[in-house]
Formats: C-alpha cells, sequence, structure tokens
C-alpha cells in the first residue's frame, strides 16, 4: 500500500515520512514567527487612485507626487466597527489639518441608496470615493472596514492598518494607531507602528451591484 | 452505580450551568473523541476571530453504534449499546496581540444497560500563536494559528477500569501536543484545514486495577478539513477529522503491545449568530461515514454549543 | 512578521488542502464489513479445550503447570456467565497430566488487546484439588478478548496462561 493510501487511511504507524510531513508541517508554521506590530518600515508605492464621487458619481482621482500627505479610510455603511470609529476620523481631520483625507467605500453587498444615505447624514468634511469592483481595495490590499492608509507626498505608503487597537471605537482604547501615526509625521519622526492590526467587518468583493 | 462524589458534581454542574446562561455559541471546530473509553485528542479551545477573550459550553449526546472494529476491520455491534453524555466547558483569552492561552474541561457520564459512570474528564491547557495574521487582504493566503496543549489526565484511564473501561474518562496519560490551523474565508464561502501531533509519557499503573505494570504509549495526532457557507446570521458547516494513536503497551509481570487506533469523524454544523458577540450551534457527527477504521468504537454525536466573544 | 515566508506557507497550505479534499473524498469513504452476531442470548462461543486426559494447551510461562478450561454457562451480552478451569502438572512417568492445587491464588483476568480495557473482575473458587469455578465472567463488548489465567503471591501476578477468544 503507498504512502498516500496510508495517510488516507491514517495508517501513520507504518508511514514514517507522513509523521515527518506532519511535523514539517507545523516547522513550517513557526517560521512565521514573528514579532508585534512592525516598527517603522518602508511601505509600497502608490501612483495613483481611480474612482467616482459616491454621490454624483463623477470620475474622482488621487495621484502622486502631491504636495501633501493623505490619508485613506476605508468604510462601510453598515459595519458598526466602521461606524463606531467616524467620530475619531473626524477628530483626526481636525486635529491634523496638514493631512488630505479621503475616504473609500468598496463593499459591494451594499446597495447604493441607503449606502449614499448613511454617508450623506454623516456629513464628513471630505470626499467619499466609490471603489468600483475593489479596484482600489485590491491595490491598497485593505482587507477590512475601517482600515487606515496614510500616503505621503510622493505615493509612499507610511501607516496601514487600523484606525485603533479596539472593534468598537471607545475613549479608552488601548492604541489609536492612526492618531500614533500622524502624531509621528507632523513631528517628522519615524512612524512607531508602521502596520497595525485590522479589525472590523471583511469587505464584501466579488458580488454583482447596482452601482 | 457508581457516582461522582455530590460535591464534585455539584460544583462542576453549576459551573457549566452558569456558563450556558452566559454564553452563545460558534462554529465547534474540534476533533472527536474515541467513541468508546476516553481518550482521543479534545478540542482545542483557540480563538480563530479578532477575539480578546471567549468561553465556550457544548452539551453533547453519543449513541456508540459500532461496540468494535478488531484489528482486521471487522465491525461488531451487539443490541445493547453504550451511551455517553458531556457536558464541555472552556475558555480563551488574549495574553497579547498575537498570543492566547485557554483550557478546556468536561464532565462525562457513560452508560451501558444497567450500569452509569460519571465524573471529570481530562483537563486540556493551551497556549496558542497567530503565525499568520491577516492584517492586510491577500486572495490566497489563510490566516495560521499554531498551539500546543497539555493534557492533564484528571480523567481515569480505561487501563486502570475494572469494569471494562465504562468509568474511563480519558486515557490517563500526560501528554503534550503541538497543531496548526489555517483558515480563510473568500465572501460568503470559508474553509478549515488542521493537522496536530501529540505525545503521550509513559508512567506506572495504579494498584488496584486489573494490571500491573507501566504503560508505554507513543505518539498520537488528527489532521482535518471543512468549509462553510454564510448567509445571513446562519452559516452551515462541516469538518472531516481523521485521528490517529500509536498502540499503548504494557510492561510488567503481564506484557501487552497494545493496538494502533485510527478513526474519521464527519461533522456537519448548523450555526446562528443572534447577536454580534453570541453564536448558537448545533452539530451532528458521525464516525461510521469515512476512514478506515481500526481497534475503536463508532459513535453517533449530537452536539449543543453556546458561545460568548468579548471582541478587540 | 513580514511577508518573506507568505509563498513557502501559501503552497504547503495548499498541498494540504488539496491532497485531503481529493484523496479523502475519493479514498476516505468508509467499507464497513460488518460481523453479525445477533443478541439471541447466548453469545457464539469457541468451543473450549477437550477434557482429554492427554489435553492440556495452555502452558504457564514460569512453570511446569498447565490450565484448561470450558464454559460452565455461557454469558449473553447482557449476562455474565462463568468458566471451570483446571490446572494440571505432567505426571513422572509419561507426563500426562495430573490435575494439581496451585500454591497460588487462583484469578481470571478479561483483557480486550486491541481496545486497551478489561471486563467486570470475575471471582473464582476452587471447586476440588485443581479445580476453579470463575463466576461474573462478562464481556463488555463483542471482539477478540484474552482469558488471562493468573496465579498470584501477594497480590503479584507470579504466573499466567492465556487464552484467546472471539466474542
Amino acid at each position: 500500500m503507498s504512502c498516500y493510501s496510508k495517510l488516507i487511511k491514517m495508517d501513520l504507524y507504518n508511514c514514517p515520512s507522513i509523521r515527518a510531513s506532519f511535523l514539517f508541517l507545523i516547522l513550517v508554521s513557526f517560521c512565521g514567527f514573528g514579532s508585534e506590530p512592525a516598527a517603522a518600515s518602508a511601505g509600497p508605492s502608490i501612483s495613483s487612485v481611480r474612482g467616482v464621487d459616491l454621490f454624483s458619481g463623477a470620475e474622482l482621482k488621487l495621484e502622486f507626487p502631491k504636495t501633501r500627505s493623505t490619508v485613506v479610510v476605508f468604510l462601510s455603511a453598515t459595519c458598526p466597527c466602521s461606524d463606531s470609529h467616524i467620530v475619531e476620523i473626524k477628530a483626526l481631520h481636525q486635529d491634523f489639518p496638514e493631512f488630505d483625507f479621503v475616504g473609500i467605500h468598496s463593499n459591494s453587498n451594499e446597495k447604493k441608496l441607503p449606502t449614499q444615505t448613511y454617508f450623506q447624514n454623516l456629513k464628513l468634511p471630505f470626499s467619499v470615493i466609490r471603489d468600483r469592483e475593489a479596484q482600489i481595495a485590491d491595490l491598497f490590499k485593505a482587507s477590512k472596514t475601517p482600515h487606515a492608509f496614510v500616503i505621503s507626498a510622493t505615493g509612499q505608503i507610511l501607516y496601514r492598518g487600523g484606525v485603533s487597537s479596539s472593534s468598537r471605537f471607545h475613549d479608552k482604547v488601548e492604541r489609536k494607531f492612526l492618531r500614533e501615526a500622524l502624531e509621528d509625521l507632523k513631528a517628522a519622526r519615524p512612524v512607531r507602528v508602521a502596520e497595525g492590526r485590522t479589525l472590523g467587518c471583511a469587505i464584501s468583493r466579488g458580488e454583482k451591484n447596482e452601482w | 452505580m457508581k457516582r461522582l462524589h455530590k460535591f464534585e458534581f455539584s460544583l462542576y454542574f453549576s459551573l457549566i450551568l452558569m456558563s450556558i446562561a452566559t454564553l452563545a455559541l460558534t462554529t465547534p471546530e474540534k476533533s472527536e473523541a474515541a467513541a468508546c473509553c476516553g481518550g482521543g485528542f479534545n478540542g482545542v479551545s483557540l480563538m480563530t476571530g479578532d477575539d480578546r477573550a471567549q468561553v465556550r459550553a457544548s452539551v453533547s449526546s453519543t449513541e456508540i453504534v459500532v461496540d468494535h472494529v478488531d484489528t482486521s476491520g471487522f465491525w461488531r455491534t451487539w443490541e445493547a449499546q453504550q451511551s455517553v453524555q458531556s457536558l464541555q466547558l472552556s475558555g480563551s483569552w488574549l495574553l497579547s496581540d498575537r498570543w492566547q492561552t485557554g483550557f478546556t474541561t468536561q464532565l462525562m457520564q457513560r452508560s451501558y444497560l444497567d450500569q452509569t459512570y460519571s465524573g471529570l474528564g481530562d483537563l486540556t491547557i493551551m497556549g496558542g500563536y497567530e503565525a499568520v495574521p491577516d492584517w492586510d487582504y491577500n486572495v490566497y493566503r489563510p490566516r495560521v494559528f499554531i498551539y500546543g496543549q497539555m493534557v492533564l489526565p484528571t480523567g481515569r484511564s480505561r487501563f486502570e477500569s475494572q469494569v471494562g473501561g465504562l468509568d474511563s474518562r480519558g486515557n490517563g496519560l500526560w501528554a503534550a501536543g503541538a497543531g496548526v490551523v489555517a483558515f480563510k474565508a473568500w465572501g460568503k464561502w470559508d474553509a478549515v484545514a488542521q493537522c496536530a501531533a501529540v505525545r503521550s509519557f509513559s508512567r506506572e499503573l495504579k494498584s488496584g486495577g486489573p494490571l500491573r505494570g507501566r504503560l508505554e504509549p507513543g505518539w498520537g495526532g488528527s489532521a482535518g478539513f471543512g468549509g462553510g457557507y454564510n448567509r445571513g446570521d446562519w452559516r452551515f458547516g462541516g469538518l472531516l477529522t481523521w485521528t490517529y494513536e500509536d498502540p499503548i503497551g504494557i510492561r510488567g509481570p503481564t506484557n501487552i503491545s497494545g493496538s494502533l487506533e485510527r478513526y474519521a469523524t464527519a461533522t456537519l454544523a448548523l450555526t446562528h449568530r443572534s447577536q454580534e458577540d453570541w453564536t448558537a450551534t448545533l452539530s451532528y457527527a458521525d464516525q461510521t461515514w469515512f476512514g478506515s477504521p481500526l481497534n475503536t468504537s463508532l459513535g453517533k454525536t449530537l452536539t449543543l454549543v453556546a458561545e460568548r466573544r468579548w471582541p478587540r | 512578521m513580514n511577508g518573506k515566508m507568505w509563498p513557502l506557507t501559501q503552497l504547503t497550505t495548499l498541498t494540504l488542502i488539496s491532497s485531503f479534499v481529493g484523496g479523502g473524498l475519493l479514498q476516505g469513504c468508509a467499507q464497513p464489513r460488518y460481523e453479525t452476531n445477533p443478541d439471541r442470548g447466548e453469545l457464539g462461543m469457541p468451543a473450549a479445550q477437550s477434557e482429554r486426559a492427554t489435553d492440556c494447551p495452555l502452558k504457564l510461562t514460569n512453570t511446569r503447570l498447565c490450565v484448561s478450561w470450558h464454559w460452565e454457562q455461557r454469558p449473553s451480552s447482557s449476562q455474565s456467565g462463568s468458566i471451570v478451569f483446571k490446572v494440571y502438572r505432567g505426571n513422572v512417568l509419561d507426563d500426562t497430566p495430573v490435575l494439581v492445587d496451585s500454591s497460588r491464588t487462583a484469578d481470571l483476568l478479561l483483557w480486550m488487546p486491541s481496545m486497551g480495557h478489561g471486563s467486570t473482575p470475575t471471582q473464582v473458587q476452587r471447586l476440588d484439588v485443581g479445580t476453579y469455578r470463575a463466576s461474573n465472567v462478562f464481556f463488555i463488548m463483542p471482539g477478540d478478548w484474552e482469558l488471562r489465567f493468573q496465579f498470584k503471591e501477594a497480590d503479584q501476578v507470579a504466573d499466567e496462561a492465556t487464552a484467546q477468544v472471539r466474542i
């Protein structure tokens, strides 16, 4: 009986190579052993971001290099985690006027009218781009909402990850990753945490919608 | 008839009831133990989501439908069959951003004819690490967790049972193991793969049992895969797990070489998320559908799981 | 954690998943081979050794004694039975079996080697010279069992003979 048949029948006693394979798999996983969220390191570059305005449908594009750094935040109209962070995002917009802010809506399972109504009620002080077929999300490798990125004037990603260390924002969250990154950049020092854990609802991709 | 001491049973039963009263359910990702006689590799209390703590309680009932599959693979069964009920409690919590720890314990009750035995099963302690996190989007990369487990033999071993293993609730051996769980979701579909290895440690048999000598165990392990479909607050999933254990020999005045044990467990589960932090799962597990079992009993199990999670 | 190990992890994970899904579903279905053993109140027990004077097939491991046994009361799946077993020594002239009392305490242990457990303890009483009855012989499940005829000194097994039975 070949080792493959023994594997299916779990005849591991007579197949030492299969036992060795399991141990190898465990060891390979240990190779991913790493530290806590990475300290400052250079990220990939973005040259341009294209989409349409969530409300008017007009083409919008962000092109790099620019004169100022930009904060890009992926948001959702239905995710409570995204909604709970709106207050912090608005506060950041007010506290860091030297940065441009833009919101991105990529979820393919959120219908047009409820989404527009939601963002209209938020009265965000910056534009929200509708991301067709999650192209912008794929470009940034955004996975959840909220998912924040800070892009330098030259298009380099300086920070990516969650807005905070909690899935639901509140005053006593342990870490405010995005705020810390903006403080570091404003003070012209290296970003202390270049990649923070992203918490929230997965960005819906691939569903057909009316947009 | 032999019953667990009243104080122990009432203490643990109260603990279970309190937990059930405050718990909800999630997808059961546990390997079934061997239907007969305790043992097996108990479920891992690993958190695979973005939570900082979770507590899970489950109630299960197993009907042993095949009493014995022998060394040649023949299935034998009698009309009278054993049944096993268990209450399992597990908890896990974050130690840091990527490290976690947890425990699993259970109360078991086994019945056959007019005999019923109950008591505490083995206690399992786990330490886990998120080896491959999902900080950004990748269509292929799964989220991978590795963990280590230590099994404390708080349940009675079948080797020391005076009633044919009816009062056994574990292998009766200290064991250490390690495993990997990989999880990936694509829209409404998700998939999971897992494998684990465990090494049991030898010990002297206690006096008063049917045999004297030293238990000489070997290696064991499990591997499996599964998937699910999500729609709204519901998830329908399945899991197929193969389990294997080296022969456990006895060395002493009586020498017994033991026999390897293996079986496969197929599980179907229906999960409902009633609120964001609460889930309930009803699952059915069958050990007669897959695999080439040897030297084991086979059972069918119905389980109700309640889980409460605290998000980060 | 950075991206360096991801390709290796992905490859290993995909390979493992593919092999389990493909092989498991194609080859993994159980193929039960039932051996029917209907519960008619009497189990299909193998015949015990004949009691011809020349038969004494179970040799004790440490002495020159031997054991023969037969069912006195065959057990069922729900009721215990009893076994009569006899201890012999070899006649000094022609080595034919001669009943003899064991100087040690006789006991009968039921053991299921493939499952790693026994059954409820039997009770052994001496009936006559070299003749013992083991009662409360009960098998908790069907399968291959061992009848371990043990002779103990101070609760330690000093000698033993084993018979294989299929229940």
